[in-house]
């Protein structure tokens, strides 16, 4: 079988790519019963839509509902599950088990979220003996863990990219505590990233030039996809529900490069340093292995004052191109200029490389550089380009 | 019936006469506590207090290689005449028709409403420990919606956070930073946080949780006072004062706690958390 590539969206237009880009199957969440509140979400006729897009891909979607309920959620469970079965959505990626004899009734295939820290093979058997389907592994499985539990027989999903929590999924309401937002019912606040004094027990402080933090780097598994594929684990998983078009896209295309050429046996060329390179400053983030490799020490952590620059490699959109005049309106996202050596991206065609040579503005004067966000200009480009194509600064 | 989660030896022989029973933290496999017994201790304390409900925590996320460990434990406690065993990880419960004591579900923040009480209840767990994170109408609407007994804090700081990082520890190291303790203090805006880096890392709320205004109104089968932190001398006062309670002089003996610190509040019990942000 074919490992399954499965990237997340927060909203219809951010399905798509991940879909264009070459993702199996995407997660989205379901208005209330999903643990982003923060993304946007989908409706019922999106998720419809949803289904229909991926569907006639041939790919699949998977809706989230993997709140910690409280009482008034659980009125909404058994309607809201009977709609999501009626349109074909594919599975449910569930944390708490009160929901599993929803999901059954309407004989929808479970998928037991990461909120469930699934650690161990006995956990997985137990829940494998529920009816669960595949179990999404707790981030915090080394791959001896990873192994043992995919011999239960049980489908096995795991991380591959993206940020990662400091603390065990479910056991942190930090974000409760200080901002009132319910991390486990999707309001989290991010409190990890933020700094702290560090205290001995006699209250001395014994904070250093950083301050302390929780901050845990981002994980990476691009090295290790063959590695992981050997496994048997049946998904790969980017985190990241509430990340731009453009992060998707670059991260979707990059780790479907990858899985691909481990499939062919090309494993020695299944990534470039310049992949690599892509990967890391499109969340402009360090990223390692994490718990994969057992290791968990202070390189794993994140003691930068919290200092996160906005990506800057992305540097804008194609909105249309005019083949008469071989121009490209592109609106802007980063600061560019005549002369930048840039690369534009797509669903559609192979990466064009191209040095900007005349840029118009939207009255037909030439300028040299784009520095207004959102700036809407024309760049001369005499390859053909696709509206929604992505254009990003080229790294050596 | 009142509960204490021991922070010393000392506070389980000085208040013998002022709690019903004992939660037991275990060496390796407890988490949110700073002081944890061997397993011939918690045989010890059976022994010793053999008029108290014993309960044993185990409530660590547990991972393959501890399987064994923690099979021969469970049956271990079998000889204790415990009453019960807090669990957080799953795999705990596919023991249950092994085990002669009942199996209490504690995964600390999860435990939110009944209809999951009532699905663990159906593999033999007849005790639930009620997440912190709830409103006093939401444990009430709990306890009416289920036959399973439940546990519920009345006193002491609450857990936050727990990571198998060595968050603290990690820190020390890239700092260089000699400091062999367990107990550190987060400080951010004046208000301090309790944590703990001892196997795994824990950290607390910065206000100690005073429940003791809806003793009556809520009245689960078990109240939890935990003595994490607190002075012994006025755990012992507080615990008296709890003895001492009845429905005439329950906010009396509120005020009078919430007197004897800076850092207390009502943690949740009237405030419901946002789940959806508004834009």
């Amino acid at each position: 079988m074919r490992v399954e590539l499965l990237a997340p969206a927060g909203d219809l237009e951010r399905l798509k790519v991940s879909i264009d880009y070459g993702a199996d199957a995407v997660y989205i969440g379901y208005q209330e019963l999903s643990l982003r509140a923060n993304a946007i979400n989908f409706t019922y006729d999106e998720i419809k839509e949803a289904v229909k897009y991926a569907h006639d891909r041939n790919r699949k979607i998977y809706v989230t509902v993997n709140i910690v309920l409280h009482h008034k959620e659980l009125s909404m469970i058994d309607d809201s599950i009977k709609k999501l079965s009626e349109i074909g959505v594919d599975a449910l990626i569930i944390s708490d088990p009160a929901i599993f004899k929803y999901a059954k009734k309407y004989n929808m295939e479970i998928h037991l979220s990461t909120q469930a820290s699934t650690m161990n093979y006995k956990a997985a058997e137990f829940f494998k003996n529920q009816g669960v389907k595949r179990v999404v592994l707790a981030r915090e499985c080394k791959k001896e863990d990873i192994k043992k539990i995919i011999s239960t027989g049980i489908d096995v999903e795991t991380f591959i990219h993206g940020a990662m929590c400091a603390g065990i999924s479910g056991r942190c309401v930090m974000s409760n505590v200080f901002t009132n937002r319910d991390a486990n019912r999707g309001g989290c606040s991010q409190i990890c990233r933020w700094d702290f004094d560090l205290l001995d027990k006699d209250g001395l402080n014994i904070t250093q030039d950083m301050p302390f933090t929780f901050c845990s780097k981002d994980l990476s598994m691009l090295e290790y996809i063959d590695d992981m594929i050997k496994l048997g684990i049946k998904s790969f998983k980017i985190e990241g529900r509430m990340r731009s078009s453009y992060y998707l896209a670059t991260i979707v295309s990059i780790y479907r490069k990858v899985i691909d050429n481990c499939l062919k046996h090309n494993k020695n060329k299944a990534y470039t340093i310049k992949d690599k390179q892509i990967l890391d400053n499109c969340s402009n983030r360090d990223s390692i292995a994490q718990f994969y490799n057992g290791v968990y020490d202070y390189t794993c952590s994140y003691y930068n004052g919290r200092v996160e620059v906005s990506n800057q490699d992305f540097l804008g959109i194609v909105l249309e191109y005019d083949s008469k005049n071989k121009l490209a309106t592109i609106e802007q996202r980063n600061y560019f200029k005549k002369g930048d050596i840039v690369e534009i991206f797509s669903s559609n065609h192979d990466t064009l490389e191209f040095k900007i040579d005349k840029i118009y503005d939207e009255d037909n004067n030439i300028i040299e550089v784009v520095r207004h966000p959102k700036q809407v200009v024309k760049v001369y480009l005499d390859k053909t380009v696709s509206k929604g194509d992505f254009m990003r600064i080229k790294r050596n | 019936m009142i509960l204490i989660i021991p922070d010393n030896y000392n506070q389980i022989i000085e208040n013998v006469n002022m709690y019903d029973g004992l939660i037991l933290s275990i060496d390796k496999y407890s988490v949110n506590v700073r002081y944890q017994v061997s397993l011939d201790e918690i045989k010890q304390i059976c022994k010793e207090f053999n008029n108290k409900e014993i309960f044993v925590s185990i409530n660590k996320n547990i991972e393959n290689d501890e399987l064994s460990d923690i099979e021969n434990i469970l049956m271990e406690l079998n000889k204790c005449n415990i009453k019960g065993v807090l669990y957080s990880d799953v795999s705990i419960v596919t023991y249950k028709n092994k085990l002669n004591y009942d199996l209490v579900w504690a995964q600390e923040h999860l435990v939110t409403n009944y209809e999951t009480i009532n699905y663990w209840n159906q593999f033999g767990v007849n005790y639930a420990y009620i997440s912190q994170d709830i409103t006093k109408d939401e444990i009430i609407d709990i306890k009416k919606n289920t036959r399973v007994k439940l546990f519920c804090n009345l006193f002491g700081y609450t857990s936050m956070f727990v990571s198998k990082r060595h968050i603290v520890k990690n820190y020390l190291n890239k700092f260089s930073i000699d400091n062999k303790n367990d107990l550190f203090y987060l400080k951010k805006e004046g208000k301090i946080y309790p944590i703990i880096d001892k196997g795994y890392t824990s950290a607390f709320s910065n206000n100690i949780f005073n429940g003791i205004k809806e003793f009556y109104n809520i009245k689960p089968s078990y109240y939890v006072c935990n003595g994490f932190l607190i002075d012994n001398t006025k755990f012992s006062k507080i615990l008296s004062l709890i003895g001492n309670i009845n429905v005439n002089n329950v906010d009396k003996i509120y005020n009078d706690v919430n007197k004897m610190f800076d850092n207390i509040d009502t943690g949740f019990l009237y405030n419901e958390t946002i789940s959806k942000v508004k834009k």
